[in-house]
């Protein structure tokens, strides 16, 4: 067992685990945390399969953005400190047999993808994707930037303080 | 880890979108919902990069893909936390089960 | 314009067919902006009926100057047809169907003809002799009708033959057709209360479908192909309607209005069904090339039982317009409408298209076919004269006169005397146009009375009447050297001719031979009945009166052509009628010249039958009392009453079998309360509306049953999402697996 199938055992172990803690923990909070080591866990794996960049952009987007966007949520909407709304054990069973289900598929499937040679060398870095962006890909990149100010504008109507409906 | 081969990459990415999807699907809570989306953006990435990775030909547009899908959670992740203020500003609570309006 | 005229002068009936037409659509045009416009219940004006009046003059003017013109062509001489044609007919494409392109290399098409249906016209002699007769009777009708539609100028005319036959309990024993049929809706029974109907006069509207009638009637005279032809056909038919429903307040009038129309109808439908087989096997419904066709016999592309079946389908249309046997109850049900309409249209113009079909057409018939016609003229003509002996209205009288006549012309033509039908066809035109407005002239000055047994001695009163009918009177009995002896003499001679080579149809002679006679019996009844004798009727003679002039100039006017349109070199000869020797340019090719038979024995017994008729009726009605029908009828004259009992016949097999039918699909969507609840009559429930019901009401709880689905709950909405992708991964698994 060489170093990195070692790595990759421990860090998709930890991966999965978290994940699961998001599934299963009754406090919202606690599924927050959760989620933060599963994001780690995929910026890990990132840096593992050479996508540098991107374990970087994981962490920096995710891990500071976004996940501290959720927390916020939590923050505003959360009534008392520790507030949990349980699920029914019909729908956890439900759900939970439908995971596996699609799990067991998705794995059927993926255990149909045959090998193929590796490229050498690590992934292209920072370079290669820059020139991609201002060049193959302008167009998308474009897209996204004019979807991010119109996410901007969006989110910030959406919430914007407004006088409370009557119940 | 090329000895390590796809397989094991993907196996993790499709636990991950499973337990995302079941996130969903359990969760009163609209934030929980909300992570349940982001871990299964997450393993769609984790997919990509893994191809890009172990296929030649998708070496640059797997990262690039990866990177668009990490913008775009995170719009998507302050457009559903803006939706959830408003939702519970109307409702006074998270709880999706609640907001059954449109009920047939 | 004018060198165009010259050149083709044959648009001069182009001109003259739209004159009235023009004159119908400014009249259509200010009677809807007046409608729209001015006020309710103004007096209706004058200035519409002079401008048809108008119109119809120039037309009349041009029809004539279009006959002298065509008969001084020099092509005639020569008998150059193409020179001919080239100037008295055009066509034009008017739909292209199915175009064939030659330039198109394999067009598997180009043997046939190019499919199109054309306007179009061609003038021949039969062509430009009925358009002269049409224009000019036309006019003098019109002009007639000045006169007597005086009463439609005020502005509210009293109709007291509505509250008449709205009180009626009980439908008049001897009436016409139309009192014996009882009410067949509930709208028709008496309202609770006598009330006097008033309604607006209808001056201008008259004269409005007169013009649209007389371009209907010689679109169809000049068109050269069927289907302008139908066209005609149907516009006068309309315009029949639109007529005899003229009082359509009376329930009588819109009876009769809607029988002619149906009864029509019917006949239509072998029009068209003959117009179908003619274009699917010629391609063409030009006439003249349909004709030519025929000139060695039947061409090949059409199979012997279809020629049958188009000649019996055309001749079933001019059945209908001419009211031969049995479509025949209609006419004189037609006699609801304005006298002048009466003598227009059925009597001089309309009723004849049916005559001039079949002779235009006259080709087109197999020798079966043509056999048919002869016997249903011989019937019809026998069968209403007998009817025509016992009527005591002096419209019905001449109505069923026109039907005998309408009959002598169809025996005519089927027997193979073409010019003599057609001959007859133009001579019937004055007479008969003469009788009816005679008649007309009658019910004006004695104040809308018609009955016969309420008339007599009102020649003292009304001289020029009593005489111009007497002129007719004599001309349709066949009196030598008036214009009526001439045709009839041929009739009978061609009938003669006829039995002569096929001793079994021996009848085709004595009918028309006998109804000869009647013929005389009854106009000459008619004649004594009105105007000689006591009156019968003081009030009715005390209050009769001449018309005024407008009324008798075209009275004497008709009876001059009555007397002398068919005269010839010498005159006392019947086949020298000039007129008979015109028609005889035209015939078709396939008519035999006119020949065989004995003239001096047809002419003979005619002039007997006539006679004895006449002297009959003489014996019988001139200056006696003798009042027809005065007991309870009884046998035959019971049978003649009813008019062999058609109308009955008709009732009993067609209407009320159609009525019974439509009450009982009227049951389907009856609903007995009236709520508006989806109440369920009787059989509205089970079948056709159940049914209907079904497919709402399932819809409705479908829709019902699914809306559970509709949950509103997010998180099931995700599970099903969920579900729904597993399901299809695992089928694609499986398929690719």
């Amino acid at each position: 067992m060489t170093l990195p199938v070692a790595l990759f055992a421990v860090v998709a172990t930890a991966t999965a685990v978290s994940a699961l803690g998001v599934v299963l923990s009754q406090r919202i909070v606690r599924s927050a945390v959760w989620l933060l080591f599963t994001l780690v866990g995929v910026a890990v794996l990132y840096f593992l399969l050479g996508a540098e960049f991107l374990g970087a952009a994981q962490l920096v987007v995710y891990v500071g953005g976004t996940l501290v966007l959720v927390v916020f949520g939590i923050m505003l909407t959360a009534q008392g400190p520790f507030d949990t709304l349980t699920t029914r054990p019909a729908e956890w069973a439900v759900g939970g047999t439908l995971g596996v289900a699609l799990f067991a598929l998705l794995a059927h499937a993926v255990m149909g993808v045959e090998a193929k040679p590796a490229g050498d060398g690590p992934l292209p870095g920072t370079g290669p994707l820059g020139v991609a962006f201002l060049g193959d890909y302008l167009l998308p990149f474009e897209i996204v930037s004019v979807h991010l100010l119109v996410v901007l504008i969006g989110a910030a109507y959406l919430a914007r303080a407004k006088r409370r409906a009557k119940p | 880890m090329s000895e390590l081969g796809p397989t094991p990459f993907l196996i993790l990415a499709a636990f991950l979108f499973a337990c995302g999807v079941v996130c969903v699907a359990a969760k009163r809570n609209a934030i929980g919902i909300l992570m349940g989306v982001e871990l299964v953006l997450n393993a769609a990435n984790l997919n990509l990069v893994t191809f890009a990775r172990f296929d030649p030909r998708f070496r640059l547009e797997g990262q690039v893909f990866a990177l668009l899908v990490v913008v775009l959670a995170a719009a998507e992740a302050a457009v559903a936390l803006a939706i959830v203020l408003n939702f519970y500003n109307t409702h006074t609570t998270v709880d999706v089960d609640d907001g059954n309006e449109l009920k047939g | 314009m004018l060198d165009t005229l010259t050149a083709i002068p044959g648009r001069l009936y182009v001109v003259a067919t739209l004159l009235p037409l023009a004159a119908f659509a400014l009249l259509l045009l200010a009677g809807t902006v007046r409608a729209l416009a001015g006020p309710p219940y103004r007096r209706p004006g004058r200035g519409g009926a002079y401008l048809v009046l108008a119109a119809m003059a120039a037309s009349a003017a041009l029809g004539v100057t279009g006959l002298v013109t065509f008969l001084n062509d020099p092509a005639h001489l020569t008998h150059e047809e193409t020179a001919l044609s080239a100037r008295w007919s055009e066509r034009v494409d008017w739909v292209r169907v199915g175009r064939i392109d030659p330039t198109i290399p394999g067009s598997p098409a180009l043997s046939t003809p190019a499919l199109a249906l054309e306007l179009g016209y061609r003038i021949d002699h039969l062509t430009a002799l009925l358009f002269a007769m049409i224009t000019v009777v036309g006019t003098l009708i019109v002009l007639f009708s000045l006169g007597y539609m005086a009463g439609e100028t005020e502005p509210t005319v009293e109709d007291h033959e509505v509250d008449r036959q709205a009180h009626a309990r009980r439908p008049a024993a001897l009436g016409g057709g139309h009192d014996t049929t009882p009410p067949l809706f509930e709208g028709e029974r008496p309202p609770p209360h006598p009330t006097h109907f008033h309604r607006r006069g209808r001056f201008g509207r008259f004269f409005l479908y007169l013009a649209l009638f007389a371009f209907s009637m010689l679109n169809l005279v000049i068109a050269d192909n069927l289907l302008q032809i139908f066209v005609g056909w149907e516009l006068v038919g309309v315009c029949s309607f639109f007529l005899i429903g003229f009082n359509y307040e009376r329930p009588s009038a819109a009876r009769a209005a809607t029988k002619a129309f149906l009864m029509n109808r019917v006949g239509d439908a072998g029009f068209l069904v003959a117009i179908l087989i003619a274009w699917s096997a010629f391609g063409t419904l030009n006439v003249r090339d349909i004709a030519s066709t025929f000139a060695g016999g039947p061409p090949p592309m059409l199979s012997y039982p279809l020629w049958i079946v188009m000649g019996v389908g055309l001749f079933l249309g001019c059945v209908g317009k001419s009211a031969q046997m049995p479509l025949h109850t209609w006419l004189p049900d037609a006699m609801e409408g304005p006298t002048p309409v009466s003598a227009l249209i059925h009597a001089a113009t309309m009723v004849a298209a049916g005559v001039y079909l079949v002779g235009r057409c006259y080709a087109l018939f197999a020798p079966e076919v043509l056999l048919g016609i002869a016997y249903t003229g011989a019937v019809t003509l026998f069968v209403a004269a007998t009817i025509a002996l016992v009527q005591t209205d002096i419209k019905r009288v001449l109505a069923f006169s026109t039907v005998s006549q309408l009959g002598y012309m169809m025996l005519a033509l089927g027997v193979g005397g073409w010019v003599a039908g057609l001959l007859h066809l133009l001579t019937h035109a004055f007479f008969k146009a003469l009788l009816f407005l005679g008649a007309g002239s009658v019910i004006h000055g004695c104040h809308h009375e018609q009955d016969l047994r309420r008339m007599g001695g009102l020649a003292a009163k009304m001289r020029v009447t009593a005489a111009t009918m007497l002129v007719g009177v004599l001309a349709i009995a066949g009196t030598p050297l008036l214009s009526g002896w001439y045709s009839k003499d041929q009739v009978l001679n061609a009938a003669l001719a006829f039995a002569h080579d096929r001793p079994e149809h021996l009848a085709l002679f004595v009918l028309p031979l006998v109804t000869a006679g009647l013929t005389a019996f009854y106009m000459a009844r008619l004649w004594f009945l009105a105007f000689t004798g006591t009156p019968r009727d003081r009030h009715v003679f005390d209050h009769a009166a001449e018309s005024p002039p407008v009324m008798t100039l075209p009275l004497v006017v008709l009876a001059a052509f009555s007397v002398g349109v068919a005269w010839g070199w010498p005159p006392w000869d019947a086949d020298a009628s000039y007129l008979g020797k015109l028609l005889h340019e035209s015939r078709p090719s396939t008519v035999a010249d006119a020949g065989g038979g004995n003239h001096l024995l047809a002419g003979g017994l005619a002039l007997l039958a006539a006679a004895s008729g006449f002297g009959f009726a003489a014996l019988r009605y001139w200056k006696r009392e003798t009042v027809p029908s005065a007991g309870p009828p009884s046998g035959a004259r019971r049978f003649l009453l009813h008019k062999w009992y058609f109308d009955e016949l008709y009732d009993r097999v067609f209407v009320r079998p159609a009525v019974t039918v439509s009450r009982l699909a009227g049951a389907f969507d009856k609903r007995p309360t009236g709520d508006a609840e989806p109440a369920r009559s009787r059989v509205d429930g089970g079948t056709l509306d159940g049914w209907l019901n079904a497919v709402g009401q399932g819809a409705a709880a479908a829709g019902r049953s699914l809306r559970r689905v509709q949950t509103g709950r997010l998180r099931g909405y995700v599970l099903v999402l969920a579900l729904t992708a597993v399901a299809m991964l695992g089928i694609l698994t499986a398929l690719a697996g």
